[in-house]
């Protein structure tokens, strides 16, 4: 018996010893040295072809890898020029003419030119593409007409090459924020010869978007892509600005669990992560305050009435429930991460334009307007069914919502975990009381909240409907006053949150783990951080 | 053993037909499809996205142009990811799998069978209940608990490994124990009761009599018995574990099958889900019939005219 513990004594003290004594190298640390960028990107991403996908994760890569007429500055996300030098707004805002700078190029040194945004404008409206963001080039003139095939020529949508290096655009009516648009994937540039070598130029799913075939004109090129590993992306040399791009590489890592990506940055493997599991968040706070980032972001996370249903089509109902929910303890106890308790669904300073609305707790007048809509102290109000899609934040804030009502109003609410795919179906058929939900602005413009809550909208799930509401704006899509259209955005917002077919909880923040050699990463509304100004600095 | 196999192997070709038949149908019962987004699409995209992938044509035009294809060996193009193939990426995530699952079931084996042997050589003393204590530690802790902890103190603390990922040779360390823990508690349980069995046989009194040492009658006469019950075990386990635990993938980060299966679920992803399911009954069906020739082989009371 004692032959053998020495036995194994023996065998295992080597194994100690190559483990223990080697010094271990980190991504970060070989990073650091050699300018290469390790970051937590997310789910993976479906593909990179910027006029199909629609996720955040693909939309971080696709920006490293194409770039607009217009980019945006990394502080202020004011329009730069991007592959256009310089525009001139003319015909009180219709036409836009641009003038693409003459050392632009593709990834494989060919001139980019007026007639690739044309090709790439017409490939996105194009009906076989089923682009789920062709919506966003609507305000082109006879645009929506091309993408519902109503007109099939087109030479007909307001895109022309004027000259090899002009291109104008005419729109339906002045937008004062169309060239914030322009920053979006949506209008990205494609390349012609790449694309029609893979397939036709609206086919959908070819391989023209694999490393080793995808051609873009952004500060990095794709180098590999290996389905749920990683991503990497080297700097491309016929870049414009190349000499402005310090980073050697990037590698995109996706994450399905916030907490293995939280411990991958933790033990050296990221420089950055996108999330922090809501456990750690006050850990990090507390102990590490430099490396957690908690910024303002564009978005609402907010509650939805299926207004059409009982008791919920009564608005004292609304009103009362609303009432009844204390946002700041919800925001700072339960989702934490600096929240910010809501006052409206806008969320404030929102291009200059804060709403004038207010989103009280008041248990005394919820109660009294419970009942006056005939439920006195709860009495006789069915069972709410509050629903909400499967995840950690979403149960603990419905699981306190349900102790507030309870508690406030003496109701009873039972909460619905739904699958995210059955969740979403639940709105389409309309199977639902109350739900969860969130909206994350597209653009920094008041019109991304406050269009969603017209009548007919296709995202406006709570099939609510007001006349005034629409009335108002539509009559601010038509100027392009901003203190005229701010005016409205306030009068129509004070309409939505007085008639409540949705309750604003909180206001989103980004939440970022940094580690602080990683610069040229700046706050701001929109959690853009183009990669091509980050660098890194080692201590 | 010919004709054994030939039979079985004909009766894989049903099995399949009737495995595709079901999944095709009930995951288009479930609520919720590939293009349910949280932003709404334009009818007219849905319209078109819905003609694109053949889902505008009726159920059963859908059913057998995917029978016809499946015949061929295409499993189809990915929902979820457009521009590759349900049959490239399962060619990409199943080596990995494999890789995994093979390490996780060679030191389940390892383990297992020496503690099991390890325990009923001496029944009910110290050593059977300290192995059998510690076999029980695998069976009741989950992979989703053992594998954070054993990230936090060797990747974490000790810093030996890293936390995620399946790059270098030390990356497999962790998630294979972490995968393989549970199996060996089984098998260890499985081989201690089943040496305890044979070792109870008249013909191993015998043996003991003729004056065998005990290592000699515990390797060479009651191993082979002792092991029948752990080989009917470890065909669905092997299945199981080389088509990839879903949970293991994602604590640390590794791009199986299973990850791909559960996701592919996830996202209503109808082809991936087709083919993964396909891909692991093909699997059980034949590592079942490893394992049955396996038994016969060793069991001298068995034989193939079965």
């Amino acid at each position: 018996m004692k032959k053998k513990i020495w036995f194994f004594l023996v065998l295992f003290i080597p194994v100690f010893l190559v483990f223990g004594c080697a010094k271990k190298e980190t991504n970060v640390s070989t990073g650091n040295l050699k300018g290469i960028l390790y970051l937590g990107n997310g789910s993976e991403p479906q593909n990179l072809d910027p006029q199909t996908v629609t996720g955040v994760p693909e939309q971080r890569i696709i920006s490293a890898l194409f770039e607009g007429l217009v980019s945006e500055n990394p502080k202020t996300l004011a329009p730069e020029p991007g592959v256009a030098k310089s525009w001139s707004i003319s015909n009180k805002g219709l036409v836009y003419t641009f003038f693409l700078r003459k050392d632009a190029k593709w990834s494989d040194g060919t001139p980019l030119t007026a007639k690739n945004f044309i090709f790439s404008y017409k490939r996105i409206l194009s009906p076989p593409l089923a682009s789920q963001n062709a919506y966003m080039l609507y305000c082109i003139k006879n645009a929506k007409k091309f993408n519902k095939g109503t007109i099939t020529d087109f030479s007909k949508v307001g895109v022309k090459a004027v000259s090899p290096y002009v291109l104008q655009i005419t729109l339906n009516k002045p937008i004062p924020y169309f060239l914030s648009l322009l920053t979006h994937m949506a209008w990205f540039p494609v390349d012609k010869n790449i694309i029609e070598k893979y397939g036709k130029i609206a086919q959908r799913g070819t391989k023209w978007t694999l490393p080793g075939h995808l051609i873009g004109n952004g500060p990095f090129i794709l180098k590999q892509w290996d389905i749920n590993k990683s991503i990497v992306v080297v700097k491309n040399k016929n870049y414009w600005d190349a000499k402005k791009v310090k980073l050697n590489k990037i590698i995109f890592y996706p994450f399905n669990d916030n907490q293995t990506e939280e411990r991958a940055f933790r033990s050296g493997q990221l420089h950055v992560t996108y999330t922090v599991p809501t456990s750690k968040i006050s850990v990090y706070e507390k102990n590490k305050p430099g490396i957690i980032k908690i910024t303002p972001y564009l978005g609402t996370y907010y509650l939805i009435f299926n207004v059409n249903r009982k008791p919920y089509n009564n608005l004292l109902v609304r009103k009362a429930l609303s009432l009844a929910i204390n946002r700041t303890s919800l925001a700072k106890y339960v989702v934490k991460g600096g929240k910010i308790p809501a006052k409206s669904f806008t969320p404030p300073n929102t291009a200059g334009y804060t709403a004038d609305t207010d989103l009280d707790y008041n248990v005394q007048k919820a109660k009294y307007l419970l009942a006056e809509a005939g439920y006195p102290s709860g009495k006789g109000l069915p069972v709410i069914e509050l629903m909400y899609s499967s995840s950690v934040r979403n149960r603990r804030i419905v699981e306190a919502i349900q102790e507030m009502w309870a508690e406030n109003l003496n109701i009873k609410t039972s909460i619905v975990n739904k699958e995210w795919k059955v969740y979403l179906d639940s709105f389409r058929t309309r199977d639902f009381s109350i739900a969860t939900a969130s909206w994350i602005g597209d653009y920094n413009d008041p019109s991304t909240f406050l269009d969603l809550w017209m009548t007919g909208a296709g995202n406006n799930r709570a099939c609510w409907s007001n006349k005034e509401y629409d009335r108002i704006m539509q009559q601010a899509s038509d100027t392009s006053n901003k203190k005229l259209r701010n005016n409205l955005f306030g009068k129509a917002e004070k309409i939505l949150i007085s008639k409540m077919p949705i309750i604003p909880l909180y206001y989103y923040t980004s939440l970022a783990l940094i580690k602080p050699e990683v610069k040229g990463w700046y706050p701001n509304i929109l959690d853009h951080h183009p990669l091509k100004y980050v660098y890194l600095e080692s201590k | 053993m010919f004709f054994f196999i030939l039979k079985r192997v004909v009766h894989v070709i049903p099995v399949l037909l009737i495995v595709a038949t079901i999944t095709f149908f009930l995951i288009r019962i479930a609520p919720g499809g590939p293009f349910s987004l949280d932003k709404n699409v334009t009818p007219e995209v849905l319209a078109n996205l819905n003609r694109h992938y053949g889902l505008d044509k009726p159920i059963y035009i859908q059913y057998l142009e995917y029978m016809k294809s499946l015949l061929k060996g295409d499993l189809g193009p990915s929902f979820q990811y457009p521009n590759r193939t349900v049959n490239e990426m399962i060619g990409n995530a199943f080596p990995v799998s494999l890789e995994l699952g093979s390490m996780a079931m060679a030191l389940a084996l390892i383990v297992g069978i020496l503690f099991g042997i390890i325990a009923s050589t001496k029944p009910n003393d110290l050593r059977d209940y300290f192995s059998m204590s510690f076999v029980m530690l695998g069976i009741c802790i989950p992979a989703f608990v053992l594998g954070p902890i054993l990230i936090w103190i060797f990747a974490i603390k000790l810093n030996w490994v890293n936390v995620s990922g399946w790059n270098t040779p030390t990356d497999y360390i962790l998630p294979v124990i972490t995968l393989g823990a549970m199996y060996a508690a089984n098998i260890a349980r499985l081989s201690r009761g089943g040496m305890l069995e044979v070792l109870s046989l008249d013909f191993i009194r015998t043996a003991r009599a003729k004056g065998i040492s005990e290592k000699w009658v515990i390797i060479r006469h009651s191993l082979k018995g002792g092991l029948l019950s752990v080989v009917s075990y470890i065909g669905p386990a092997v299945a199981g574990l080389i088509t990839g635990s879903f949970v293991v993938e994602v604590i640390f980060q590794i791009p199986g099958l299973g990850r791909l299966f559960v996701l592919a679920a996830f996202n209503r992803d109808y082809t991936m889900i087709m083919g993964t399911v396909l891909f692991y009954a093909l699997m059980i069906v034949i590592l079942n019939l490893v394992v049955d020739v396996i038994q016969i082989l060793i069991d001298p009371r068995r034989s193939f005219s079965e």
